[in-house]
């Protein structure tokens, strides 16, 4: 089964710091196999599957394969063994930065809609207005939103100013939070579809 | 509304429970969701195990002199078992 | 800093690091004696202060103890480490002892949640905030811990954050990471849960953090 691992530089685990073994021209990475010892949690390789990626994203994308039996966890896939395949060369800081905007922009989305639906708007507008994480944060900074719609408001402004830090993941996060803000549960897994979709496309992922 | 995730104030409690390896797995999976998006828990993380390494290297303190060498007195002048 | 995987203290010991003491004691070596209860006799009264209601009382129980091992040592089996042997007297001594002073605490009451959380409520976001649970008062990075932690100061700091923790949590993390005693070895020698082990260490640890962060934020 081919999925996907997100690595720190140098292609190190995230949590383990263990060095995965790297695919060279031709030759995928060596296997690498579960022995419940230092560099695995709980006996099992983590992978992404694409509709997993926001939860998990780190500096670098490995496709990877994973040999033996596939067991689905909440968002992730755990196999006995992996081996890396090929870097997806379309995600690092750059494309990070613009999935960060995106989200910050999501989160904006679903204030206006509760300000919106609150009537509040002169503030509605503000937000709706800005183009960048940078206006939306001082769109926020200046804005006075009617208590039904605060929470969400602040939301939106958090969800910029994490991006304009780079910080993908949290941007993420705060994306699908504002979203059950709004809209419910239901709405969150949405917006991590939407994270999803995103990321799909942007890196032209086949899983 | 709740979700099912684990928070800043929840990981807080549980960090000596993660670097001990004794979560459950279904709470270490929600830990591990929980640590790869928040950089401040990572940072408590880091430090409880900076001040558990600290700790490790505190040196002990001594015995007092007089303590040491009356044990050392009790120790040379023990009977001694017969040996076969 | 990345989270780690369960790391162990780097001084931990071999299982049988003492095991040469063992022939060098039977032998009648002076030295190796000393060196024996130079090297535990701090950790043995913090434990055993846990148990008793002074410092000089747990001083009596300590040299107690250095006496059944000087009266024991020939006919210790090796069926435990010479540690072990030494803590376990060292424990039963304490354990008689403060039932003798009818102290009141035994450890298996402190399972409860006595002490409050490890970390403050207040350090979070509370209900009616937008991220309720989640820190409000974040922890301020560390710049190069180790290299700060090994001058005079912060070592007397942290010597006196150990001394200021209830009797219950020093000991535990005395053993746990000063000694390098793994979880189940603690858990046998105070007759704790694991769980119970590991909360208590974990408040120790956090109060000992959040003393350290107080002296990183002192002006230099």
């Amino acid at each position: 089964m081919i999925a996907y691992k997100f690595l720190a530089a140098g292609g190190l685990g995230p949590f383990s710091r263990y060095p995965w073994p790297l695919p060279r021209p031709g030759t995928p990475g060596a296997w690498v196999a579960a022995a419940g010892g230092a560099m695995v949690c709980h006996d099992a390789v983590h992978a992404c599957r694409a509709g997993d990626l926001p939860w998990w994203l780190q500096d670098e994308l490995w496709e990877a394969e994973l040999g033996g039996a596939v067991t689905p966890g909440r968002h992730k896939v755990m196999a006995p063994r992996a081996r890396l395949l090929r870097r997806v060369d379309g995600w690092g800081p750059a494309c990070a930065q613009r999935f960060a905007d995106a989200c910050a922009g999501r989160a904006r989305d679903h204030a206006v809609t509760a300000l919106d639906r609150a009537g509040a708007g002169g503030t509605a507008d503000a937000l709706r207005a800005c183009t960048t994480p940078r206006e939306i944060r001082a769109a926020v900074r200046a804005g006075r939103p009617p208590e039904v719609a605060r929470i969400a408001h602040t939301m939106a402004g958090d969800a910029a100013v994490r991006a304009l830090g780079g910080a993908a993941v949290v941007a993420a996060y705060i994306a699908a939070h504002a979203a059950a803000r709004v809209d419910g549960e239901r709405a969150m897994d949405a917006e991590r579809a939407w994270q999803s979709d995103w990321l799909r496309a942007e890196l032209r992922l086949d899983a | 509304m709740s979700f099912d995730e684990i928070v800043c104030r929840e990981f807080a409690e549980l960090a000596t429970d993660y670097l001990d390896g004794a979560l459950p797995d279904a709470t270490l999976e929600l830990v591990e969701e929980h640590l790869a998006m928040c950089d401040w828990c990572r940072d408590y993380l880091g430090q409880i195990e900076a001040t558990a390494a600290a700790v490790s290297h505190t040196p002990a303190a001594a015995p007092a002199p007089e303590t040491l060498q009356a044990l050392v007195a009790a120790f040379r002048d023990r009977p001694k078992e017969d040996r076969p | 800093m990345p989270p780690g995987t369960a790391p162990r203290p780097e001084t931990r010991r071999a299982p049988d690091a003492d095991a040469h003491l063992l022939a060098a004691l039977r032998a009648g070596d002076e030295s190796a004696f000393a060196a024996l209860v130079t090297r535990y006799h701090a950790t043995l009264k913090r434990v055993a202060r846990a148990y008793v209601s002074t410092d000089a009382v747990a001083e009596e129980v300590v040299q107690d103890t250095w006496l059944a091992v000087i009266a024991g040592i020939d006919r210790f089996q090796e069926r435990a480490t010479l540690k072990t042997w030494v803590f376990h007297i060292l424990v039963n001594k304490a354990k008689s002892r403060g039932k003798r002073e009818r102290r009141i605490v035994p450890f298996a009451s402190l399972s409860r949640d006595d002490d409050g959380p490890a970390v403050s409520a207040d350090n979070f976001q509370r209900e009616g905030e937008a991220w309720p649970g989640h820190w409000a008062t974040p922890p301020r990075p560390w710049e190069d811990p180790e290299r700060r932690l090994e001058s005079l100061e912060a070592r007397e700091r942290l010597r006196e954050a150990i001394a200021a923790l209830p009797d219950v949590q020093q000991a535990v993390l005395t053993l746990r990471d000063v000694e390098g005693l793994d979880a189940p070895e603690v858990c046998g020698l105070l007759e704790l849960s694991d769980g119970n082990q590991r909360v208590i260490l974990h408040r120790a640890r956090a109060r000992v953090r959040a003393d350290l962060a107080r002296y990183f934020e002192e002006p230099a």
